[in-house]
């Protein structure tokens, strides 16, 4: 004799926010925490001289 | 024609329940009597919300199965012999009991253990746009199973109606 049970399906949206915790934290370590500071310290002399 | 109040559902109805694993998910098998004639597909399952399970099929019934019961009910009406007419145009579907078959997960098909052709062609049948209601549940185990005698489940009104075997619950 057949028995069929039935069952909650489990939610989706745990999963979808752990993935996008992982990829906050990847983003983080390569993009952010890599990036060498640039300094932009290039002085433009002004040749131009008020007549 | 309300199911509500006696918490039964088409699966299909409730989106956040599946079949659980290990179990098939007969949607769609062929289901034959227990003499390999078929009787048709399973459109659908029946669900109980309290108590997790299937308790009956959806059965969409075979073309020729129809016909045979229109025949025969035309025979009737010619003969004029005033036996209770059971068929109503556009209904097409019948409810089995899931205790009442058994399942065949290699071919597929779902076959009903005692139960014959005949018995399947004079069931009262329902509209799959409605929902049915316990009288009609009572009819249709009156037809499946007319040896049987009521005991107070046949007559109650709640879940306790599925205590038995032919709900393979007992």
């Amino acid at each position: 004799m057949a028995e069929i049970k039935i069952e909650k399906k489990k939610p989706v949206w745990p999963w979808i926010a752990v993935l996008l915790v992982i990829g906050g934290i990847i983003y983080y370590i390569y993009f952010v925490d890599h990036e060498t500071p640039t300094e932009s310290s290039t002085e433009i002399e002004n040749t131009t001289s008020a007549q | 024609m309300e199911s509500k109040d006696k918490n039964l559902y088409r699966l299909d109805e409730l989106s956040d329940y599946k079949i659980a694993s290990n179990y098939s998910d007969v949607r769609g098998w062929k289901i034959v009597d227990s003499d390999n004639q078929t009787i048709g597909e399973i459109d659908n399952l029946w669900v109980n919300k309290d108590m997790q399970r299937v308790v009956y099929l959806d059965v969409k019934l075979d073309k020729r199965l129809l016909e045979d019961s229109r025949n025969e009910v035309r025979d009737v009406i010619a003969n004029d012999n005033g036996k209770e007419f059971i068929y109503k145009e556009g209904a097409s579907h019948i409810i089995i009991p899931i205790g009442s078959v058994s399942i065949n997960k290699d071919t597929k098909i779902v076959m009903a253990n005692s139960l014959g052709y005949d018995t399947f062609k004079n069931t009262n049948r329902y509209n799959r746009q409605q929902n049915f209601d316990r009288e009609y549940e009572r009819r249709v185990m009156n037809s499946y199973y007319p040896q049987n005698n009521p005991d107070s489940a046949y007559y109650s009104d709640d879940d306790s109606f599925y205590n038995r075997k032919e709900f393979d619950n007992k």
